[in-house]
């Protein structure tokens, strides 16, 4: 048996998992059973950073890009995609849910802009 | 997005474009009101939100995970299907309740780069300022001051907005949600998040923020602990953190100290009231913000707020929702404008183990069919019952929660039913 907080919500379930079982306690609801056993076996996560930006023309543009992953990829695979994420620059303008890198650390989960910008 | 600084009278000014004041725009919109002017001291509408680009916004209203920047661009997007025009770089320096004459209008002094200083005339305001983070001199941290000392929200404009690099190893004080975002963040970063320090006995934080933004990075978090020294010349060089008593006070020869160069302060908000309280506006002491009836209407009628200048919301969702309903309120007003009522209102009163309670209470005649209560509680505590009793102290109806949390505000559904029979209602935690 182990015990997450789920955070697939703010209520925070506080989750009892057993991943031989396959079965989750303490949910209040059907997301915290997916989350539960996810990261009982996989755990995944969202990453959420930022990228520099340039304009249209080249010149550096005063304001990062907030961009994040389409969906979550596995924990271990964070450090790898803040390595990729950090040699990205984008170029205006951007709309909101460009992807800006497919397969992200090989995580096959797309980059894609948080905003819209320029 | 028009800039039209001609137009100098609107029936509806809504002050800050934030996730409050967009929220409102759209559903006094769609209310009915035509005539609505958003003012925004920034160079773009959307807020906090902008700089808040962790995902974890909108589960509530969009049915989705949504980073801020996601969040907040559907709301400047919904306001501008609308035609609904923002005046950026505008500040509002004063509001001016109407004169006592029938039909008077609120006047707005706004200073901006584009046309100087202006007066607005409107004939009813909503206030949706936001709020601020508390600071070092607000808390009174003894020792140096160096540079590297950061409210977490500055920090995270610096870091998420403008790019730069805060500092290499930090610690942070405070557990609420900012702090242990930035916690996350700063190691992301590539940062050492030496430890983040709580003084009260637990978080004020979302466990779930405890667990991903902690928990995953194995960040330790001490509570019961303060920061009591801070060393530096030039910049910051060693912070210094004690255990505290049960009353808070720091425990000599507990001390503990961390060579690091960046502090980050998340040691709480305070709504921005200023303008409040220069309308006019009755403000309740334990909230910070106006005193409200249920459809956000402050002591002065045709003035209402919403959003964190009223009460600090630890979900942007929640606001919307307030803001939802400040919206329809300023339409329903600016529809019946004229007419004055006297109604009988039912009051709202934070007992044992309440904080606060927004509204603070409801017309009568005017209220729905159900409603929402939003309050806090003082104490943390599983299984807890909050109770809603009459003047008599008869309980009218108890909410079951698995756990009560001072940082977790509670929403608690009132029908008019519920409140017939009295005109005062008391909130407490079941003993």
């Amino acid at each position: 048996m182990v015990t997450f907080t789920c955070i697939t919500c703010p209520r925070g379930c506080r989750l009892e998992v057993d991943p031989e079982k396959k079965t989750v306690a303490g949910n209040l609801c059907p997301r915290g059973e997916t989350y539960g056993l996810a990261e009982a076996c996989h755990p995944v996560r969202v990453l959420t950073s930022t990228v520099a930006v340039r304009t249209a023309d080249g010149a550096p543009f005063p304001e990062m890009l907030p961009v994040r992953t389409q969906t979550a990829i596995p924990k271990g695979l964070l450090s790898p995609a803040m390595d990729e994420i950090r040699a990205i620059t984008v170029t205006l303008p951007v709309k909101m849910g460009d992807v800006l890198k497919e397969n992200i650390a090989g995580s096959a989960v797309a980059l894609i802009a948080s905003r819209s910008l320029g | 997005m028009t800039q039209n600084t001609e137009k100098l009278t609107v029936d509806l000014a809504i002050v800050g474009a934030g996730p409050a004041g967009l929220a409102a725009a759209v559903a006094a919109y769609d209310s009915g009101v035509r005539d609505i002017l958003l003012l925004e001291r920034d160079k773009e509408p959307g807020g906090i939100l902008n700089q808040c680009i962790h995902n974890g916004f909108g589960l509530h209203v969009f049915g989705e995970e949504l980073t801020g920047p996601e969040y907040a661009e559907r709301f400047v997007r919904q306001a501008a299907e609308r035609g609904i025009p923002i005046r950026l770089e505008t500040m509002v320096l004063d509001i001016e309740p109407p004169a006592p004459r029938e039909g008077a209008p609120f006047r707005l002094h706004i200073l901006g780069p584009l046309f100087g200083d202006q007066t607005i005339e409107a004939k009813s305001v909503i206030l949706a300022m936001g709020c601020r983070e508390r600071t070092r001199g607000a808390i009174g941290i003894p020792g140096d001051r160096p540079s590297g000392v950061f409210t977490a929200g500055t920090a995270q404009r610096l870091i998420n907005r403008e790019g730069f690099s805060v500092g290499k190893r930090a610690v942070i004080l405070g557990s609420g949600d900012i702090g242990l975002i930035m916690a996350r963040r700063l190691t992301l970063e590539g940062a050492k998040v030496l430890c983040v320090v709580e003084l009260m006995p637990y978080s004020n934080g979302l466990a779930r923020n405890i667990a991903q933004c902690l928990n995953d990075f194995n960040v330790p978090l001490y509570l019961s602990h303060t920061v009591t020294d801070i060393k530096g010349h030039g910049r910051l060089e060693e912070v210094t953190i004690s255990e505290v008593d049960a009353n808070r006070v720091p425990i000599p020869g507990t001390e503990k100290t961390y060579a690091c160069d960046t502090l980050l302060l998340s040691v709480g908000l305070i709504p921005e009231n200023e303008l409040t309280r220069l309308a006019g506006a009755a403000i309740d002491p334990r909230t910070g913000g106006p005193l409200v009836s249920e459809d956000r209407q402050t002591s002065i009628p045709g003035l209402f707020a919403c959003g964190n200048v009223l009460h600090v919301h630890d979900l942007v969702d929640f606001v919307t929702g307030e803001a939802a309903r400040a919206g329809k309120g300023a339409a329903a007003y600016l529809a019946g404008a004229g007419q004055t009522t006297a109604e009988e209102s039912v009051s709202f009163v934070p007992g044992q183990g309440i904080g606060y309670t927004v509204p603070h209470m409801v017309e009568r005649a005017a209220a729905p069919q159900s409603f929402t209560v939003f309050m806090r509680v003082r104490q943390p505590k599983p299984d807890g019952v909050i109770v809603m009793k009459d003047a008599e102290g008869t309980v009218i109806k108890r909410w079951k929660r698995p756990r009560l949390a001072p940082a977790e505000m509670e929403e608690l559904t009132v029908t008019k039913q519920m409140i017939a029979g009295g005109d005062s209602y008391t909130f407490e935690v079941e003993e």
